[in-house]
């Protein structure tokens, strides 16, 4: 393994999250709040080591297969694990888990807090809990070789580790051409949010804050009551409108800004994925006017909101759905693990899995009927390779597979079955609030310790797709001369 | 005229005798000597050379320059591509090339007049259409439009249970007025009938008329209604590549069965709506697996013909509707019909029939084929001056074995008796045997020119790229 490659890697990453601190620096020496030398130290802390790492000499800076995936896990962990610190140090958080927690919430998109009250914390930390999302939205090491073209290492493994769905399809033939103009997608969204946001009544700094809340599809906001707290319908749609845009694929985004609408609408994964939207709010809103009593419009209006936020892993809030019939949360649980299309920014399992998946089922149907068949498995008109379907199946199984073994942790615990499985759903799927303990009006303040450290992993585990993580912690991985 | 003939293997061979013994002067290239020395044991009367046909020295070389007309059918795409782009370059008017693989043919659509060829003939492509032809016709009828629509011909074939054709003789068939019994194929052979012959069951009647008539007719008949549902394609070439997409198109249900596991592979990837088997064709088993009991059409298109005619009457015998084979060498292929299946299709005889239409050209507006090129229905206009026109058709001096189906004057459509004049500018559609073709032009004047207006009709098989 090139040793140097990932400590130099490691160096610049922490020197770009010393850069990312900035804003927030300067937001709270302009509100003149109480958190500013918290920052200071932080930048600190991060910028010293960040230079002399960065000084170690490499040699060779290809990237390979073991590299790639040690770096992102690592770069990740370390990114998490500094980022949580001024939250410590401004003494907001009591330990260290919390921090950690909160700040992986933040890169992951998670959007799940330990803060009970968030309207009591200084501007500048709020605006960094959610700049971590828009940082963590995209994936940050991309970023730093996309920024930094000079380091001539070539992405295509980080690449891969970062940017989630099973294909990874690039818009252009060079990663970091592609990962600039995903970026420069990425920016135009966030800039008309922020400024629509503020047109429709939202204060600026609010505006800022739930702006990377949604298209980081993270879930962090400035309110205690999230989004609900504004009560304004005009606020909802577009809050609505930006997740569900950010939960579909930036690469069939990139198209249609360049003019090619019709591969947006025609692809299979973007119309699962807004006939599932569209299917949830319908059943929920029916559930929630015949069974529990609300009217047609707050039906409609809630029920759209919520299944917008959770299907694309925000995971903001403008009712508490935990108070909802089982039926409605139950819809919601399972949505959790659908989540955003591939080369989004929406975490969970993903649409076009589960479209393989049905496919890859409907065609043993076929080969039990035929079994000389050759069937390929095909998304529209393109074919899925096999290898892909096996990627996919087995995906599958080991994202159930964590999410029931870390229940079964959770429940030991002494939490019950309701907070448990959706603790660990939402944190793996990167959605933020569950149900139960860990509802949208509560949060995850009242676990456990041990508790907070596996869902980090957990979220860890989700926003990197798996393998990336579990790769690095596998056996063979370490094993010299392979 | 002098045409020039790149590639001398089956194809080349066969376009080579033909046009030689129509009176054209032919130089015939290749590279192999061994193919050229054919030429000789089949005593043709043409010029050999040995050479490479895509090289300019040879296709600069006297012997070469000053042809009117290049047909490059070598093995290689890429060569009978270049060929025709060259020739046309050095100053040939006119290039035929032979061009299979299905991804360049789809691309000609937008570039075939940029890459200089005048006509792109895809055998296995006219192949699959042909068969595609045979499947989803005659079950019992299937008609073919001519004169914008108003005339149809409609093949028939008679079963024991038509009492309208079984077992009569043809002056006392009853048919409207308008129609006309221009051909019979029997056993694989096309006769033109006269009044005393007896039409038998197993028969294919070609009837010519006016297109209300010809409905009526068909209605006649179409009591039992025969549906083409299951088609199964042995084989996994590129006839069965087309033939399965054109099938598909029209909303049958197709399956394939291919040994190769890199064929199948790129088929099922190709063709989303059929279904891709992997086995052994001739493994009864899988047929019956697959069940051939219930398939209504079965084509067995492997790269053996001796395979494909066993395994076909194999699944006649099991139960299959209709059976249809690839029988690659033309001396099988009559023979095949008289063993019970249905049709035999040699893709390289109907290249050939393409490409002598092409070079005969002419007047002719849309043509069709028949049975492999036995016989053809064109559509002409009479050129002033020409002949024939002001004669009847009696005294036309038409050769036996051509018939006048039908005559268009202006906006009327007439299906003419013996006494009926022809008139200059008229609009005539022929029936005539493929041998006695070359007398027709003659007659009508019409051999050996080629006009801007492409003489082909677009359905009968001349390659997608058309």
């Amino acid at each position: 393994m090139n040793r140097n490659l990932i400590i130099r890697t490691l160096g610049l990453v922490l020197l770009f999250e010393a850069g990312a601190m900035l804003p927030s620096l300067f937001i709270s020496l302009y509100f003149g709040e109480n958190d500013r030398e918290a920052f200071l130290s932080t930048i600190a802390l991060l910028a010293v080591p960040g230079f002399l790492l960065y000084l170690v000499r490499v040699k060779d800076t290809t990237v390979g297969y073991r590299e790639g995936f040690a770096i992102a896990t690592m770069a990740w962990l370390v990114t998490a694990a500094f980022g949580g610190i001024p939250f410590l140090l401004s003494g907001s958080l009591p330990t260290f888990y919390d921090a950690f927690f909160e700040s992986m919430s933040g890169f992951t998109t998670t959007g799940a807090s330990v803060f009970t009250d968030v309207e009591a914390l200084p501007r500048g930390l709020l605006f960094w809990r959610s700049f971590t999302h828009f940082l963590g939205g995209m994936g940050t090491i991309v970023l730093i070789l996309a920024l930094i073209p000079s380091l001539k290492i070539a992405g295509m493994q980080l690449y891969k580790a970062e940017v989630p769905g099973p294909t990874k399809s690039k818009v252009l033939p060079r990663i970091l051409q592609a990962t600039r103009q995903l970026w420069k997608v990425y920016v135009i969204i966030t800039a008309a949010e922020v400024i629509l946001l503020a047109l429709a009544g939202m204060p600026l700094f609010d505006s800022f804050i739930h702006t990377f809340g949604s298209v980081g599809t993270g879930g962090f906001s400035s309110k205690n009551a999230s989004v609900g707290a504004y009560n304004s319908l005009a606020i909802e749609a577009i809050i609505i409108f930006f997740m569900v845009i950010c939960g579909m694929n930036f690469a069939l985004h990139y198209a249609a800004l360049r003019g090619n609408f019709r591969s947006l609408l025609q692809d299979p994964e973007t119309r699962l994925y807004l006939g599932i939207i569209a299917a949830s709010t319908l059943l929920i809103s029916v559930n929630l006017t015949h069974s529990a009593g609300h009217s047609a419009g707050d039906a409609v209006r809630n029920s759209l909101f919520t299944v917008s936020a959770i299907i694309t892993t925000t995971g903001f809030a403008t009712a508490d759905f935990d108070r909802w019939p089982d039926f409605s949360r139950y819809i919601l649980l399972l949505l959790m693990f659908v989540g955003g299309c591939a080369g989004s920014t929406g975490g969970a399992i993903k649409n076009v899995r589960i479209l393989i998946l049905f496919k890859s089922a409907s065609r043993q149907f076929l080969k039990l009927l035929h079994p000389q068949a050759v069937v390929p498995v095909r998304l529209g008109r393109e074919v899925i390779p096999d290898e892909v379907v096996d990627n996919v199946q087995t995906f599958f199984y080991l994202y159930m597979l964590i999410f029931l073994g870390s229940t079964l942790y959770m429940t030991s615990l002494g939490l019950d079955l309701i907070t448990a499985a959706s603790s660990v759903a939402a944190t793996l799927g990167n959605i933020g609030p569950g149900l139960g303990m860990v509802g949208p009006m509560t949060n995850y303040a009242a676990l456990p310790a041990s508790g907070k450290v596996l869902l980090s992993f957990c979220m860890l585990i989700g926003r990197l797709e798996i393998y990336t993580v579990l790769v690095v912690f596998s056996i063979r991985f370490w094993r010299k001369g392979q | 005229m002098k045409i020039t003939v790149i590639g001398s293997g089956k194809v080349g061979l066969e376009i080579t005798r033909r046009l030689s013994e129509e009176g054209h002067d032919l130089v015939v290239i290749d590279k192999e000597e061994s193919k050229l020395a054919k030429i000789l044991e089949n005593n043709l009367d043409v010029m050999a050379m040995k050479g490479s046909g895509s090289s300019a020295k040879v296709l600069k070389s006297p012997e070469v320059m000053g042809s009117d007309l290049l047909v490059a059918v070598t093995n290689s795409d890429e060569i009978n591509m270049i060929a025709c782009m060259m020739a046309k370059k050095l100053g040939i008017p006119k290039t035929v090339a032979r061009i299979r693989d299905p991804d360049y043919a789809r691309d000609l659509v937008v570039s075939k007049e940029d890459l200089g060829l005048d006509l792109v003939v895809n055998p296995e492509y006219a192949a699959a259409m042909e068969i595609n032809r045979l499947l989803t016709m005659a079950l019992p009828v299937h008609t073919e439009v001519f004169a914008k629509g108003k005339i149809q011909m409609a093949d028939i074939t008679v079963g024991e249970s038509m009492p309208v054709f079984a077992n009569r003789k043809l002056k006392d068939v009853e048919l409207p007025r308008s129609c006309l019994i221009v051909a019979i194929s029997r056993r694989g052979e096309m006769v033109i009938p006269g009044g005393k012959d007896t039409i038998l069951p197993g028969d294919t009647l070609y009837i010519l008329g006016h297109s209300d008539a010809i409905d009526r007719v068909c209605a006649r008949i179409k009591k039992k209604k025969q549906k083409m549902q299951r088609v199964l394609i042995l084989g996994g070439g590129r006839i069965a590549y087309y033939l399965a997409e054109k099938l598909c198109s029209l909303g049958l249900r197709v399956k394939i069965i291919e040994q190769n596991q890199e064929r199948c592979r790129d088929l099922a990837e190709r063709l989303p709506g059929v279904l891709v088997l992997r086995g052994d064709g001739s493994d009864i088993e899988i047929l019956k697996r697959e069940g051939i009991k219930e398939t209504d059409g079965f084509v067995a298109v492997t790269g053996i013909d001796e395979e494909n005619l066993l395994i076909s009457l194999l699944a006649k015998q099991m139960g299959a509707k209709r059976v249809v084979a690839k029988v690659s060498r033309p001396s099988y292929t009559q023979l095949v019909e008289r063993l019970g299946v249905d049709a035999a299709i040699s893709p390289r005889l109907i290249m050939v029939s393409e490409i002598m239409r092409f070079i005969r050209g002419g007047r002719l507006l849309s043509l069709f084929l028949l049975l492999n090129g036995q016989a053809e229905v064109f559509e002409l206009i009479v050129q002033p001056g020409t002949k024939i026109a002001g004669r009847t058709l009696k005294t036309s001096g038409l050769p036996k074995g051509a018939i006048v189906g039908a005559i268009l004057r202006g906006d009327e459509a007439i299906i003419p008796e013996g006494n009926d004049v022809i008139m200059e500018n008229d609009r005539l559609v022929v029936f005539a045997l493929g041998h006695i073709m070359h007398n027709v032009e003659s007659l009508f004047n019409v051999g050996g020119h080629f006009l801007e207006q492409k003489p082909y009709h677009p359905d009968a098989g001349t390659g997608p790229a058309l």
